[in-house]
Protein backbone atom coordinates (compact mmCIF):
# COMPACT_ATOMS: atom_id res chain seq x y z
CA UNK A 1 0.00 0.00 0.00
CA UNK A 2 1.71 2.92 -1.24
CA UNK A 3 0.31 6.52 -0.48
CA UNK A 4 0.16 8.90 -3.22
CA UNK A 5 2.01 11.96 -4.36
CA UNK A 6 1.56 15.05 -2.67
CA UNK A 7 0.29 16.98 -5.33
CA UNK A 8 2.75 20.25 -6.49
CA UNK A 9 0.09 22.96 -6.07
CA UNK A 10 -1.03 24.63 -2.83
CA UNK A 11 -4.82 24.73 -2.67
CA UNK A 12 -5.49 28.82 -2.99
CA UNK A 13 -5.61 30.89 0.52
CA UNK A 14 -9.44 31.21 1.05
CA UNK A 15 -7.97 35.16 2.28
CA UNK A 16 -5.01 37.31 1.67
CA UNK A 17 -4.26 40.20 3.20
CA UNK A 18 -1.08 42.37 3.94
CA UNK A 19 0.55 41.30 0.59
CA UNK A 20 2.33 43.02 -1.96
CA UNK A 21 1.30 43.58 -5.45
CA UNK A 22 2.86 41.23 -7.40
CA UNK A 23 1.75 38.53 -4.94
CA UNK A 24 -1.63 39.43 -5.07
CA UNK A 25 -1.48 38.77 -8.96
CA UNK A 26 0.09 35.44 -8.66
CA UNK A 27 -2.47 34.95 -5.82
CA UNK A 28 -5.27 35.69 -7.80
CA UNK A 29 -4.11 33.81 -11.28
CA UNK A 30 -4.00 31.04 -8.83
CA UNK A 31 -7.56 31.29 -7.06
CA UNK A 32 -8.48 31.25 -10.80
CA UNK A 33 -6.79 28.11 -11.97
CA UNK A 34 -8.07 26.60 -9.18
CA UNK A 35 -11.88 27.35 -9.91
CA UNK A 36 -11.32 26.01 -13.05
CA UNK A 37 -10.28 23.07 -11.99
CA UNK A 38 -13.01 22.75 -9.37
CA UNK A 39 -16.01 23.68 -12.02
CA UNK A 40 -14.49 20.84 -14.34
CA UNK A 41 -14.71 18.35 -11.70
CA UNK A 42 -18.50 19.30 -10.84
CA UNK A 43 -19.57 19.46 -14.64
CA UNK A 44 -17.87 15.93 -14.74
CA UNK A 45 -19.60 15.02 -11.59
CA UNK A 46 -22.79 16.41 -12.96
CA UNK A 47 -23.11 14.46 -16.01
CA UNK A 48 -23.49 11.68 -14.10
CA UNK A 49 -25.79 13.14 -11.87
CA UNK A 50 -28.05 14.77 -14.50
CA UNK A 51 -29.35 12.56 -16.67
CA UNK A 52 -26.60 9.53 -16.59
CA UNK A 53 -28.49 8.06 -13.31
CA UNK A 54 -31.72 7.32 -15.66
CA UNK A 55 -32.51 4.80 -18.05
CA UNK A 56 -31.82 6.28 -21.86
CA UNK A 57 -29.93 8.99 -20.13
CA UNK A 58 -29.01 11.98 -22.23
CA UNK A 59 -31.96 11.09 -24.52
CA UNK A 60 -34.33 12.88 -22.63
CA UNK A 61 -32.57 15.87 -23.13
CA UNK A 62 -33.95 15.44 -26.68
CA UNK A 63 -37.09 13.30 -26.07
CA UNK A 64 -38.59 15.97 -23.30
CA UNK A 65 -38.76 18.78 -25.62
CA UNK A 66 -39.69 16.34 -28.78
CA UNK A 67 -43.02 15.43 -26.72
CA UNK A 68 -43.86 19.19 -25.58
CA UNK A 69 -43.09 20.17 -29.31
CA UNK A 70 -45.24 17.41 -31.27
CA UNK A 71 -48.33 17.89 -28.71
CA UNK A 72 -48.65 21.66 -29.43
CA UNK A 73 -48.15 21.00 -33.24
CA UNK A 74 -50.64 18.46 -33.01
CA UNK A 75 -53.21 21.17 -31.00
CA UNK A 76 -52.08 23.77 -33.46
CA UNK A 77 -52.68 21.31 -36.95
CA UNK A 78 -56.47 20.64 -35.00
CA UNK A 79 -57.29 24.51 -34.39
CA UNK A 80 -55.82 25.30 -38.20
CA UNK A 81 -53.44 27.61 -37.00
CA UNK A 82 -50.64 28.75 -38.90
CA UNK A 83 -47.57 30.75 -38.61
CA UNK A 84 -46.68 33.76 -40.11
CA UNK A 85 -43.56 34.47 -42.21
CA UNK A 86 -42.96 31.93 -44.12
CA UNK A 87 -42.13 29.87 -40.45
CA UNK A 88 -43.89 26.97 -40.07
CA UNK A 89 -45.34 26.21 -36.42
CA UNK A 90 -42.83 23.38 -35.71
CA UNK A 91 -39.96 25.98 -36.27
CA UNK A 92 -41.97 28.22 -34.10
CA UNK A 93 -42.54 25.71 -31.47
CA UNK A 94 -38.83 24.06 -31.51
CA UNK A 95 -37.21 27.74 -31.44
CA UNK A 96 -39.34 29.05 -28.40
CA UNK A 97 -39.81 25.97 -26.47
CA UNK A 98 -35.73 25.59 -26.69
CA UNK A 99 -35.40 29.09 -25.49
CA UNK A 100 -37.86 28.11 -22.65
CA UNK A 101 -36.73 25.17 -21.43
CA UNK A 102 -33.38 26.57 -21.49
CA UNK A 103 -34.35 28.87 -19.42
CA UNK A 104 -36.11 27.21 -17.08
CA UNK A 105 -34.38 24.52 -16.70
CA UNK A 106 -30.98 26.35 -16.12
CA UNK A 107 -32.87 28.59 -13.51
CA UNK A 108 -34.21 25.42 -11.40
CA UNK A 109 -30.52 23.90 -11.68
CA UNK A 110 -29.26 27.21 -10.47
CA UNK A 111 -31.86 27.96 -7.43
CA UNK A 112 -30.84 24.05 -5.98
CA UNK A 113 -27.38 24.39 -6.73
CA UNK A 114 -26.71 24.64 -3.00
CA UNK A 115 -29.71 22.43 -1.81
CA UNK A 116 -28.27 19.29 -4.20
CA UNK A 117 -24.68 19.64 -3.05
CA UNK A 118 -24.88 20.16 0.64
CA UNK A 119 -21.99 18.16 1.11
CA UNK A 120 -19.34 19.89 -1.06
CA UNK A 121 -19.95 22.88 1.94
CA UNK A 122 -16.70 20.55 3.53
CA UNK A 123 -14.44 21.57 0.68
CA UNK A 124 -12.79 25.03 0.96
CA UNK A 125 -12.00 25.34 -2.75
CA UNK A 126 -16.00 24.81 -3.90
CA UNK A 127 -18.37 27.38 -3.74
CA UNK A 128 -21.86 28.26 -4.78
CA UNK A 129 -20.94 30.20 -7.14
CA UNK A 130 -19.13 27.14 -8.99
CA UNK A 131 -21.94 24.80 -9.32
CA UNK A 132 -24.12 27.37 -10.33
CA UNK A 133 -21.18 28.32 -13.44
CA UNK A 134 -20.90 24.43 -13.86
CA UNK A 135 -24.42 23.51 -14.27
CA UNK A 136 -25.09 26.80 -16.30
CA UNK A 137 -22.03 25.92 -18.62
CA UNK A 138 -23.64 22.16 -18.65
CA UNK A 139 -26.84 22.98 -19.70
CA UNK A 140 -25.72 25.28 -22.52
CA UNK A 141 -24.13 22.78 -23.87
CA UNK A 142 -26.97 19.75 -22.97
CA UNK A 143 -29.23 22.35 -24.84
CA UNK A 144 -27.64 23.59 -27.82
CA UNK A 145 -26.79 19.58 -28.58
CA UNK A 146 -30.08 19.21 -28.36
CA UNK A 147 -31.22 21.78 -30.07
CA UNK A 148 -29.30 20.34 -33.12
CA UNK A 149 -30.46 16.36 -33.01
CA UNK A 150 -34.15 17.98 -32.69
CA UNK A 151 -33.42 20.50 -36.21
CA UNK A 152 -31.76 17.77 -38.23
CA UNK A 153 -34.83 15.15 -37.12
CA UNK A 154 -36.95 17.70 -38.40
CA UNK A 155 -35.05 18.79 -41.13
CA UNK A 156 -34.92 14.61 -41.77
CA UNK A 157 -38.89 14.63 -41.73
CA UNK A 158 -39.08 17.41 -44.38
CA UNK A 159 -39.97 20.39 -42.40
CA UNK A 160 -38.45 23.60 -43.19
CA UNK A 161 -35.89 24.58 -39.92
CA UNK A 162 -32.82 25.41 -41.58
CA UNK A 163 -30.73 27.74 -39.10
CA UNK A 164 -29.95 31.33 -40.81
CA UNK A 165 -27.35 32.68 -38.74
CA UNK A 166 -26.58 29.70 -36.16
CA UNK A 167 -23.63 31.88 -34.23
CA UNK A 168 -26.65 34.26 -33.69
CA UNK A 169 -29.15 31.67 -32.25
CA UNK A 170 -25.98 30.42 -29.84
CA UNK A 171 -25.67 33.91 -28.72
CA UNK A 172 -29.13 34.35 -28.06
CA UNK A 173 -29.08 31.22 -26.10
CA UNK A 174 -25.62 31.87 -23.93
CA UNK A 175 -27.95 35.07 -23.13
CA UNK A 176 -31.08 32.72 -21.84
CA UNK A 177 -28.60 30.53 -19.96
CA UNK A 178 -26.93 33.57 -18.32
CA UNK A 179 -30.76 35.12 -17.06
CA UNK A 180 -31.34 31.79 -15.93
CA UNK A 181 -28.24 31.48 -14.23
CA UNK A 182 -29.04 34.73 -12.31
CA UNK A 183 -32.54 34.29 -11.91
CA UNK A 184 -32.18 30.93 -10.34
CA UNK A 185 -28.98 31.54 -8.22
CA UNK A 186 -30.93 34.95 -6.59
CA UNK A 187 -34.20 33.14 -6.11
CA UNK A 188 -31.94 29.87 -4.56
CA UNK A 189 -30.42 32.65 -2.30
CA UNK A 190 -33.65 34.15 -1.27
CA UNK A 191 -35.12 30.72 -0.45
CA UNK A 192 -32.01 29.88 1.78
CA UNK A 193 -33.67 33.09 3.76
CA UNK A 194 -37.39 32.81 2.80
CA UNK A 195 -38.25 28.85 2.19
CA UNK A 196 -42.04 30.20 1.44
CA UNK A 197 -40.78 32.12 -1.31
CA UNK A 198 -41.10 29.04 -3.60
CA UNK A 199 -44.67 29.77 -4.22
CA UNK A 200 -44.05 32.99 -5.79
CA UNK A 201 -41.07 31.73 -7.95
CA UNK A 202 -44.31 28.64 -9.12
CA UNK A 203 -46.37 31.74 -10.04
CA UNK A 204 -44.21 33.61 -11.47
CA UNK A 205 -42.48 30.52 -14.19
CA UNK A 206 -46.10 30.40 -15.02
CA UNK A 207 -46.85 34.07 -15.87
CA UNK A 208 -43.31 33.75 -17.74
CA UNK A 209 -43.95 31.46 -19.72
CA UNK A 210 -47.43 32.38 -20.93
CA UNK A 211 -46.33 35.94 -21.84
CA UNK A 212 -42.74 34.57 -23.02
CA UNK A 213 -44.08 34.39 -26.69
CA UNK A 214 -43.54 30.52 -26.97
CA UNK A 215 -46.78 29.94 -28.23
CA UNK A 216 -47.06 32.79 -30.49
CA UNK A 217 -45.52 35.34 -32.54
CA UNK A 218 -45.18 38.75 -31.17
CA UNK A 219 -46.17 40.35 -34.74
CA UNK A 220 -49.57 38.51 -34.46
CA UNK A 221 -49.98 40.07 -30.43
CA UNK A 222 -52.79 43.15 -30.89
CA UNK A 223 -50.37 46.33 -30.37
CA UNK A 224 -52.30 47.64 -26.72
CA UNK A 225 -50.95 43.88 -25.39
CA UNK A 226 -48.07 44.21 -26.53
CA UNK A 227 -46.92 46.50 -24.53
CA UNK A 228 -47.22 44.53 -21.72
CA UNK A 229 -46.29 40.96 -23.01
CA UNK A 230 -43.00 43.08 -23.63
CA UNK A 231 -42.28 43.43 -19.89
CA UNK A 232 -40.77 40.27 -20.07
CA UNK A 233 -37.40 39.86 -20.80
CA UNK A 234 -37.67 36.13 -22.34
CA UNK A 235 -40.00 37.71 -24.69
CA UNK A 236 -37.24 39.56 -26.57
CA UNK A 237 -35.03 36.90 -26.24
CA UNK A 238 -37.36 34.54 -28.18
CA UNK A 239 -37.66 37.12 -30.62
CA UNK A 240 -34.26 37.37 -31.10
CA UNK A 241 -33.72 33.79 -31.54
CA UNK A 242 -36.84 33.85 -34.23
CA UNK A 243 -34.91 36.82 -36.28
CA UNK A 244 -31.47 34.68 -36.01
CA UNK A 245 -33.25 31.17 -37.13
CA UNK A 246 -35.46 32.57 -39.47
CA UNK A 247 -34.14 34.61 -42.87
CA UNK A 248 -37.47 36.13 -43.50
CA UNK A 249 -37.94 37.30 -40.11
CA UNK A 250 -36.31 40.45 -38.52
CA UNK A 251 -37.14 40.33 -34.87
CA UNK A 252 -38.46 43.85 -34.39
CA UNK A 253 -39.53 43.51 -30.94
CA UNK A 254 -35.99 42.37 -29.65
CA UNK A 255 -34.68 45.19 -27.68
CA UNK A 256 -30.83 44.40 -26.94
CA UNK A 257 -30.53 47.03 -24.21
CA UNK A 258 -33.78 46.08 -22.47
CA UNK A 259 -32.26 42.22 -21.84
CA UNK A 260 -29.04 43.43 -20.94
CA UNK A 261 -30.91 45.93 -18.12
CA UNK A 262 -32.72 42.18 -17.29
CA UNK A 263 -29.16 41.05 -16.95
CA UNK A 264 -27.14 43.17 -15.12
CA UNK A 265 -30.01 43.89 -12.87
CA UNK A 266 -30.48 40.25 -11.85
CA UNK A 267 -26.45 39.83 -11.87
CA UNK A 268 -26.65 42.79 -9.09
CA UNK A 269 -29.33 40.76 -7.04
CA UNK A 270 -27.65 37.59 -7.19
CA UNK A 271 -24.91 39.01 -6.13
CA UNK A 272 -26.14 40.52 -2.68
CA UNK A 273 -28.44 37.74 -2.56
CA UNK A 274 -24.76 35.59 -2.26
CA UNK A 275 -23.34 37.67 0.42
CA UNK A 276 -26.33 38.02 2.33
CA UNK A 277 -27.06 33.44 1.54
CA UNK A 278 -23.54 32.56 1.96
CA UNK A 279 -23.50 33.15 6.49
CA UNK A 280 -26.73 31.24 6.51
CA UNK A 281 -25.92 28.70 4.30
CA UNK A 282 -22.44 28.12 6.70
CA UNK A 283 -24.77 28.70 9.74
CA UNK A 284 -27.25 26.45 9.06
CA UNK A 285 -24.94 23.32 8.64
CA UNK A 286 -23.81 23.41 12.32
CA UNK B 1 0.90 28.16 8.99
CA UNK B 2 -2.71 29.48 9.57
CA UNK B 3 -3.75 32.77 10.69
CA UNK B 4 -7.00 33.62 12.53
CA UNK B 5 -7.10 37.52 12.42
CA UNK B 6 -9.51 39.24 14.71
CA UNK B 7 -11.48 36.27 14.33
CA UNK B 8 -15.23 36.23 16.50
CA UNK B 9 -17.83 34.01 16.23
CA UNK B 10 -21.51 33.41 18.00
CA UNK B 11 -24.45 31.60 17.63
CA UNK B 12 -28.20 32.63 18.17
CA UNK B 13 -29.50 30.18 20.74
CA UNK B 14 -32.98 30.58 22.35
CA UNK B 15 -30.89 32.28 25.64
CA UNK B 16 -29.19 35.20 23.53
CA UNK B 17 -26.11 35.30 21.71
CA UNK B 18 -23.63 32.09 22.67
CA UNK B 19 -20.00 33.41 22.11
CA UNK B 20 -17.45 30.56 20.54
CA UNK B 21 -14.60 33.24 19.79
CA UNK B 22 -14.57 36.85 20.52
CA UNK B 23 -11.71 39.02 18.72
CA UNK B 24 -9.35 35.61 18.72
CA UNK B 25 -5.86 36.52 16.78
CA UNK B 26 -3.44 33.71 16.99
CA UNK B 27 -1.13 31.99 14.85
CA UNK B 28 -1.34 28.17 14.79
CA UNK B 29 2.23 26.28 13.28
CA UNK B 30 0.66 23.63 10.62
CA UNK B 31 4.23 21.42 11.40
CA UNK B 32 3.11 20.63 15.32
CA UNK B 33 0.90 18.72 16.76
CA UNK B 34 -1.86 20.64 18.61
CA UNK B 35 -4.72 19.45 21.03
CA UNK B 36 -7.26 21.76 21.89
CA UNK B 37 -8.85 21.51 25.16
CA UNK B 38 -12.06 22.58 25.95
CA UNK B 39 -16.01 21.56 27.87
CA UNK B 40 -18.60 20.51 25.93
CA UNK B 41 -19.90 23.32 24.11
CA UNK B 42 -17.60 25.32 24.35
CA UNK B 43 -17.56 25.33 20.57
CA UNK B 44 -14.40 23.29 19.64
CA UNK B 45 -16.26 21.13 16.95
CA UNK B 46 -17.45 25.21 15.59
CA UNK B 47 -13.55 26.00 15.75
CA UNK B 48 -12.37 23.18 13.48
CA UNK B 49 -14.78 23.45 11.09
CA UNK B 50 -13.92 26.92 10.92
CA UNK B 51 -10.31 26.26 10.33
CA UNK B 52 -11.26 23.82 7.43
CA UNK B 53 -13.32 26.57 6.09
CA UNK B 54 -16.24 24.81 6.37
CA UNK B 55 -17.37 27.70 7.92
CA UNK B 56 -17.00 31.16 8.24
CA UNK B 57 -16.26 33.64 11.06
CA UNK B 58 -18.72 36.35 11.66
CA UNK B 59 -15.84 39.26 11.34
CA UNK B 60 -11.89 38.77 11.02
CA UNK B 61 -10.38 36.50 8.33
CA UNK B 62 -8.95 32.82 8.84
CA UNK B 63 -5.58 32.41 6.24
CA UNK B 64 -4.62 29.04 5.06
CA UNK B 65 -1.13 28.68 4.01
CA UNK B 66 -0.97 24.56 4.21
CA UNK B 67 -3.40 21.71 2.90
CA UNK B 68 -5.73 21.04 5.31
CA UNK B 69 -8.28 18.54 5.48
CA UNK B 70 -11.66 18.28 6.35
CA UNK B 71 -12.34 17.31 9.78
CA UNK B 72 -11.54 13.97 10.05
CA UNK B 73 -14.32 11.56 10.82
CA UNK B 74 -16.61 13.73 8.65
CA UNK B 75 -18.25 10.92 6.17
CA UNK B 76 -20.75 13.33 4.72
CA UNK B 77 -18.85 14.86 2.17
CA UNK B 78 -20.12 12.18 -0.88
CA UNK B 79 -22.72 12.60 -3.12
CA UNK B 80 -24.83 9.79 -1.98
CA UNK B 81 -25.80 8.32 -5.88
CA UNK B 82 -22.26 8.32 -7.27
CA UNK B 83 -19.96 5.70 -6.70
CA UNK B 84 -17.04 5.17 -3.98
CA UNK B 85 -14.83 5.18 -6.86
CA UNK B 86 -16.59 8.15 -9.01
CA UNK B 87 -16.90 10.28 -5.38
CA UNK B 88 -12.83 9.75 -5.17
CA UNK B 89 -12.39 10.81 -8.72
CA UNK B 90 -14.16 14.30 -8.07
CA UNK B 91 -12.57 14.87 -4.64
CA UNK B 92 -9.16 14.12 -6.17
CA UNK B 93 -9.64 16.43 -8.52
CA UNK B 94 -10.63 19.38 -6.63
CA UNK B 95 -7.86 18.44 -4.61
CA UNK B 96 -5.26 18.31 -7.69
CA UNK B 97 -4.20 14.76 -6.38
CA UNK B 98 -4.06 11.78 -9.12
CA UNK B 99 -6.40 9.98 -9.21
CA UNK B 100 -5.17 6.63 -10.07
CA UNK B 101 -3.05 6.68 -6.95
CA UNK B 102 -5.45 7.77 -4.70
CA UNK B 103 -8.15 5.62 -5.97
CA UNK B 104 -5.64 2.64 -5.63
CA UNK B 105 -4.77 3.66 -2.04
CA UNK B 106 -8.17 4.17 -0.76
CA UNK B 107 -9.47 1.14 -2.96
CA UNK B 108 -7.02 -1.26 -1.05
CA UNK B 109 -6.86 0.52 2.54
CA UNK B 110 -11.00 0.96 2.89
CA UNK B 111 -11.53 -3.25 1.86
CA UNK B 112 -15.19 -2.20 0.27
CA UNK B 113 -15.30 -5.06 -2.33
CA UNK B 114 -17.70 -4.61 -4.08
CA UNK B 115 -19.19 -1.87 -2.90
CA UNK B 116 -16.53 0.62 -4.31
CA UNK B 117 -18.57 0.59 -7.29
CA UNK B 118 -21.89 0.90 -5.46
CA UNK B 119 -23.71 4.45 -4.81
CA UNK B 120 -22.47 5.19 -1.33
CA UNK B 121 -26.29 5.36 0.07
CA UNK B 122 -25.93 1.72 -0.38
CA UNK B 123 -22.85 1.47 1.91
CA UNK B 124 -22.61 0.58 5.68
CA UNK B 125 -21.54 3.56 8.62
CA UNK B 126 -18.77 1.67 8.55
CA UNK B 127 -18.01 1.13 5.17
CA UNK B 128 -18.68 4.94 4.95
CA UNK B 129 -15.97 5.43 7.69
CA UNK B 130 -13.46 3.87 6.56
CA UNK B 131 -13.82 5.29 2.81
CA UNK B 132 -13.48 8.69 4.32
CA UNK B 133 -10.98 7.30 6.76
CA UNK B 134 -8.78 6.27 3.72
CA UNK B 135 -9.27 9.02 1.35
CA UNK B 136 -8.10 11.70 4.10
CA UNK B 137 -5.16 9.84 4.27
CA UNK B 138 -4.49 9.48 0.41
CA UNK B 139 -4.59 12.68 -0.01
CA UNK B 140 -1.58 13.71 2.34
CA UNK B 141 -2.79 16.95 3.86
CA UNK B 142 0.40 18.92 5.58
CA UNK B 143 -2.25 19.42 8.32
CA UNK B 144 -5.21 17.31 9.59
CA UNK B 145 -8.17 18.52 11.55
CA UNK B 146 -9.57 15.63 14.33
CA UNK B 147 -12.66 15.83 16.23
CA UNK B 148 -11.87 13.31 18.69
CA UNK B 149 -10.31 10.26 18.06
CA UNK B 150 -13.14 7.42 16.81
CA UNK B 151 -12.07 3.91 16.14
CA UNK B 152 -13.61 2.70 12.74
CA UNK B 153 -14.37 -0.75 11.84
CA UNK B 154 -13.52 -4.25 13.12
CA UNK B 155 -10.50 -5.26 15.19
CA UNK B 156 -8.26 -5.68 11.95
CA UNK B 157 -8.86 -2.17 10.18
CA UNK B 158 -8.34 -0.46 13.47
CA UNK B 159 -4.68 -2.40 13.88
CA UNK B 160 -4.15 -1.25 9.83
CA UNK B 161 -5.89 2.03 10.48
CA UNK B 162 -3.20 2.55 13.67
CA UNK B 163 0.03 2.19 11.30
CA UNK B 164 -1.22 4.45 9.02
CA UNK B 165 -2.46 7.07 11.35
CA UNK B 166 1.10 6.32 13.00
CA UNK B 167 2.36 6.96 9.44
CA UNK B 168 0.88 10.30 8.89
CA UNK B 169 1.43 12.07 12.17
CA UNK B 170 4.92 11.54 11.36
CA UNK B 171 5.03 13.29 8.27
CA UNK B 172 2.09 16.00 8.56
CA UNK B 173 1.02 18.34 11.69
CA UNK B 174 -2.54 18.07 13.46
CA UNK B 175 -5.00 19.47 15.24
CA UNK B 176 -7.04 17.38 17.60
CA UNK B 177 -9.85 18.31 19.67
CA UNK B 178 -10.89 16.13 22.74
CA UNK B 179 -12.38 17.09 26.06
CA UNK B 180 -9.97 14.41 27.56
CA UNK B 181 -6.39 15.50 28.41
CA UNK B 182 -5.53 11.39 28.43
CA UNK B 183 -6.01 11.95 24.57
CA UNK B 184 -4.22 15.28 24.28
CA UNK B 185 -1.32 13.98 25.90
CA UNK B 186 -0.84 10.99 24.15
CA UNK B 187 -1.10 12.29 20.62
CA UNK B 188 -0.18 16.29 21.14
CA UNK B 189 2.94 18.29 22.21
CA UNK B 190 1.59 21.89 22.24
CA UNK B 191 -2.03 22.88 24.00
CA UNK B 192 -4.79 25.14 23.36
CA UNK B 193 -7.52 25.96 25.49
CA UNK B 194 -10.48 26.79 24.09
CA UNK B 195 -12.79 28.79 26.63
CA UNK B 196 -15.47 31.85 26.97
CA UNK B 197 -14.49 32.67 23.66
CA UNK B 198 -10.96 32.91 24.56
CA UNK B 199 -8.23 30.92 22.61
CA UNK B 200 -5.30 30.61 24.60
CA UNK B 201 -2.12 28.59 23.59
CA UNK B 202 1.00 26.61 25.78
CA UNK B 203 4.27 25.62 24.19
CA UNK B 204 4.54 23.05 27.22
CA UNK B 205 1.23 20.66 26.95
CA UNK B 206 1.18 19.90 30.95
CA UNK B 207 0.36 24.03 31.18
CA UNK B 208 -2.30 23.75 29.38
CA UNK B 209 -4.01 20.98 30.65
CA UNK B 210 -3.52 22.59 33.88
CA UNK B 211 -4.72 25.65 32.64
CA UNK B 212 -8.09 23.47 31.63
CA UNK B 213 -8.47 21.86 34.62
CA UNK B 214 -8.39 24.52 36.18
CA UNK B 215 -11.41 26.14 35.19
CA UNK B 216 -13.98 26.10 38.37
Amino acid sequence: MRLPMRPDHQPRPLVSRGVSAPSLLSELLQGLAVQRRVIVAIILREVRTRFGQYHLGYLWAVLVPLLLIMTLAFVYAALGRRAAHGASVELLLLSGMMAWLTFIDTQNQASRAYQTNRQLVVYPMVSVVDIVIARALLEFGTKLAAMSVLTALFWAAGYDVGIADPLGVAAAMLTVIYLGAMFGHTIGCVLVIVPSFLFIVATSRRILFYTSGVLFLLSDVPTEWRTYVLYNPLAHVIDMIRGAWIDSYSAPYGDVVYVAGWAVGLTATAAVGELVARRRRLGANQ
Amino acid sequence: MITLDGVSKSYRTANGYRVILDDVSILLPTDRHIGVLGRNGAGKSTLLRMISGEEEPDTGKITRRARVSWPLGFTGGFHPALTARENLRFISRIYNSDIEEVTAFVDDFAELGDYFDMPISTLSSGMRARLAFGLSLAMRFDFYLIDEIVSVGDYWFRAKAQAEFDRIRNESGMLLVSHSPATIRKFCDTGLVLRNGRLVMFDALEDAIDFYLDDD
